[in-house]
């Protein structure tokens, strides 16, 4: 499993939607839009756990359906999970519904091992 | 080519069978041990399960196939191993067998299912996580509290659990509330901590401890062991019973065997007839022996003889057809004191035993409210709190017994608990404040005792607190009474209480003194009697002008005059002249005053209301075996008619 | 392109340790593993190393002329590449402190010497 080194600037999907870069602000559209789903990338470990963060803080206030994309996913840890739990339970406060349009097995495995599966919406 | 088939006429096939699957499932889960759960148990509610489904598909209660097959996942898992049994799990299946049944009682029936509490059960069984063993089984239990920086050494949770699941029978429950919301977590902060239970079997705790050996200073670690670490070793198939539980097991197994289901129409009717033919063959036997000095008649009481013993054995088998295992209503007994005790705060223990004694279906039927409502009462009023018990030097755990055999032509249920028993001077006290005792009023023990029977003595609201009927002691006394049986307690404060019911093995046929009035043949049943008296003036009273009582042992009885009841002309009038016999029903007695007793015999009892009308006082006919109708005596009904004149009476 | 991707795929470990028979049987047991193995033979020589080619996991000896591999580990936790690498220290059975004061400097874990190789590899497998 290689570790590779990624600088936080370059891990933006091109199809994100440019979003009110303030997390606080309510979102500007309250019924459910056609997002683009948020994919993850294949490694998500520690070291990219900030780009992580980064990646999924603008999602944060809106409402309606929220799509993940974890079928790239091939390296995952704690760091990474916990990154993804507080997203979902960020973004569940603020009325969004989490669902996921794909699963690695890598994911599925990694979040039931750590028990936070449920809690992110992936069934057992 | 479409063939249309109408299927509705197996409908009732279906529903019956399905009922007795969930009976079995039921059963089969209030067995289920989580600790050793047994592989055949768990196959054949499977398999019940799976015929329900199939039977529901087949005949298009899709909703009810729908929802078995989520059963039938679970339990699929259960036995191969993937899902660890849980009292959580098994107590979701019961509940789920409820359901099944709601659903299936409401198609039956024709009414509308209410979707939304499946919809809702569904959900539980959908999202019930996934235990890796068997709860109660022995498992270390591993508390994991990391420290915020333990990821900057390197190390990594999923890593160490990786390990620990690689010896399987891992499950993991994580604690999230630490975890701050995205914007203000550090990603590299680790704010969550775990409980795992691992499957003992060969791990020790140093072996645990070393998986975790890089991170000890970086956490808080605390390993326990849950559960009986119990030996490997082969369970037979003979394995020893506990108490009533391998009878209740044999009963459930008797759906191997072959049998058959018949319209109980066609049974009845069989039985009627057979009652036809015993009575036509009394009669020849009567005509057969008055004719007994011709030589000629030796042939015809030959043969007269032996039809009556054919017809006695027919009879007999007639009878045993209607009857069932009395396991039937006792069936629901475990369930009943398992879900009562768990809502007291209670801990209870139901042996059961003589479960196969069989007892006439009816009686079977009406019989199963009292003794539900009475096994009630002991895990709700008898059997203390686990601290009351303990401190009152008794086992925490209370124990309720339940027992049925058979005694000559009666069947005798006795239902014993080890609880506080009845406390005579809170029931005295209770009566005087219903106004059942008068103030001054001393009563033996045993009335005492007799006094929850009385009607008036539980008030509705405390009755009902979980069957949400009122439905009182006196209730449960009357429905036994009305089978012709009766009901007796012994109780002693802080040891415990004994419920002892006696009841016909039969409706059909009765033990029955013969009494005269007139010209008339009365029938007497013989459970109802006390003893047969004759009658001295001395002890004879009149009180009020109008009751007339008789002395008998310690009391005073009230004194029937049947000729009146029934309008009888007879020569006998004067109490010395004629009989009295005294008789009782619950704990009421009367003393029937008849003309002559003549001797006893076993009847078949004929409906009244089938054949003429109901007539108050009367529970039945028979013809006797010189062809003439004789009436049979419903005693607690003429008791009762009599306290309800006297009520009047007093009103008036 | 094929033996680029394989390159790439090919786990890296460093090996510091001034005993050359340790580093030759040590060296050895990883590369049958399968693993890409570099060596040095003390702490500065290390870190130049690692600096030099980003390494996925790092074992370390702790006496050591020039730098003890306390100093190493501190090192090269300061370096972005290796904040969160697997690094094993190399100890000695009787030595609890020095695991401890391993962990300490941000070493990950530890191997006690004398191991056999499967150890070894299977603690390896374990890191990464």
């Amino acid at each position: 499993m290689a570790r590779k080194k990624k600088s936080p600037r370059t891990t933006r999907p091109v199809e994100e939607r440019d979003v009110s870069a303030d997390p606080r602000e309510p979102a500007r559209n309250s019924t459910v839009q056609n997002h683009a789903p948020i994919t993850l990338e294949p490694v998500i470990t520690i070291s990219e756990a900030a780009a992580l963060k980064d990646q999924l803080l603008p999602h944060i206030g809106r409402s309606g359906e929220i799509i993940i994309d974890g079928s790239r996913v091939e390296s995952v840890d704690t760091a990474a999970l916990q990154v993804l739990l507080a997203f979902v339970r960020s973004a569940r406060a603020q009325g969004a519904i989490i669902r996921w349009s794909g699963i690695s097995s890598a994911l599925q495995n990694a979040a039931q091992l750590l028990g936070i599966a449920r809690l992110i919406s992936l069934q057992t | 080519m479409a063939v249309d088939l109408d299927l509705s006429q197996f409908h009732g096939l279906f529903f019956e069978e399905s009922a007795e699957g969930l009976t079995a499932m039921e059963s089969g889960l209030l067995n289920l041990r989580t600790d050793a759960p047994d592989l055949e148990i768990i196959n054949m509610v499977f398999r019940a399960a799976h015929s329900i489904k199939g039977g529901a598909g087949t005949f298009g209660f899709n909703e009810v196939a729908h929802f078995t097959h989520i059963l039938e996942t679970l339990l699929d898992e259960m036995r191969d191993r993937k899902r660890g049994v849980t009292q959580e799990l098994i107590d979701l299946l019961l509940e789920s067998v409820d359901g099944l049944r709601y659903m299936l009682d409401s198609s039956k029936n024709g009414r509308a299912t209410d979707m939304q509490r499946m919809r809702a059960l569904e959900q539980r069984l959908t999202t019930l996580p996934r235990e890796a063993h068997n709860e109660g089984e022995a498992r270390w239990q591993i508390k994991f509290t990391p420290r915020r920086h333990l990821l900057k050494t390197g190390n990594d949770p999923y890593r160490i659990f990786r390990e620990l699941q690689s010896t399987g029978g891992l499950t993991v429950k994580v604690n999230a509330q630490r975890l701050p919301n995205l914007a203000e977590l550090d990603p590299e902060e680790i704010h969550l901590d775990w409980e795992l239970y691992k499957k003992a079997g060969e791990t020790t705790e140093a072996s645990i401890r070393e998986l975790f050996a890089w991170v000890e200073g970086d956490c808080d670690l605390q390993v326990a062991l849950l559960g009986e670490r119990r030996h490997m070793v082969e369970r037979r198939k003979g394995r020893e019973p506990e108490g009533g539980e391998a009878e209740a097991e044999t009963a459930g197994k008797g759906h191997e065997q072959a049998s058959i289901r018949i319209n109980i129409e066609k049974i009845d009717g069989l039985i009627n007839l057979v009652g036809e033919l015993v009575i036509t063959q009394s009669i020849l036997n009567r005509i057969a022996s008055d004719h007994a000095v011709d030589s000629r008649a030796e042939k015809l009481k030959w043969v007269v003889g032996l039809l009556e013993r054919n017809t006695s054995e027919l009879q007999d088998h007639a009878m045993r057809i209607r009857m069932l295992p009395i396991d039937f209503t006792f069936n629901r007994l475990p369930r009943l004191v398992r879900d009562l005790s768990r809502s007291l705060g209670k801990q209870v223990e139901l042996k059961i035993s003589g479960n196969s004694t069989e007892v006439d279906k009816t009686v079977l039927e009406k019989i199963s409210d009292p003794l539900v409502h009475l096994i009630r009462n002991a895990v709700d009023h008898g059997i203390e709190k686990p601290e009351d018990r303990l401190a009152a030097d008794k086992p925490a755990q209370g124990l309720i017994e339940i027992s049925a055999h058979q005694e000559g032509g009666n069947i005798i249920i006795k239902i014993s608990d080890d609880g506080a028993g009845l406390n005579p001077e809170r029931i005295l006290a209770k009566a005087r404040e219903r106004g059942l005792v008068a103030e001054h009023e001393e009563l033996t023990p045993m009335e005492v005792q007799n006094l929850i029977f009385q009607p008036g003595f539980s008030t509705a609201s405390e009755v009902s607190d979980i069957s949400g009927r009122g439905v009182g002691m006196d209730v449960v006394r009357r429905n036994i009474t009305d089978l012709g049986g009766h009901i007796e307690l012994m109780s002693v404060p802080g040891k415990g209480s004994i419920f002892n019911i006696k009841l016909p093995l039969t409706l059909a046929i009765l033990d029955g003194q013969l009494i005269r009035i007139g010209r008339e043949v009365f029938i007497v049943p013989l459970l109802n009697i006390v003893e047969s008296i004759q009658p001295r003036k001395a002890h004879a009273l009149e009180v009020t002008g109008q009751n007339e009582v008789y002395r008998f042992r310690d009391q005073y009885i009230p004194v029937i005059r049947l000729y009146q009841c029934f309008t009888i002309p007879t020569e006998i009038r004067e109490l010395p002249q004629g009989l009295l016999v005294v008789v009782e029903a619950g704990e009421q007695r009367a003393a029937l005053f008849v003309d002559e007793v003549l001797g006893q015999q076993q009847v078949v009892i004929k409906s009244l209301e089938a054949n003429y009308q109901q007539v108050a006082g009367l529970s039945g006919a028979t013809i006797l075996g010189d062809g003439t109708v004789a009436m049979i005596i419903d005693v607690p009904g003429l008791i009762h008619m009599l306290r309800a004149k006297k009520a009047v009476r007093a009103v008036v | 392109m094929e033996s680029e991707a394989a390159d790439k795929k090919k786990i890296k470990i460093l090996l510091v340790d001034d005993s050359a028979s340790m580093r030759e049987m040590v060296s050895f047991t990883l590369k049958s593993g399968g693993y890409e193995v570099s060596q040095a033979t003390d702490g500065l020589e290390a870190l130049a190393l690692a600096r030099a080619h980003q390494v996925n996991l790092v074992i370390t000896d702790i006496n050591m002329p020039n730098m003890d591999g306390f100093t190493l580990i501190r090192e090269l936790r300061k370096l972005p590449g290796y904040k969160f690498t697997p690094i094993l220290t190399l100890t000695t059975e009787d030595s609890a402190d020095k695991k401890q004061q391993g962990q300490q400097a941000g070493a990950t874990g530890w191997i006690v010497k004398p191991f056999d190789p499967e150890h070894l590899l299977q603690t390896v497998k374990r890191v990464l």
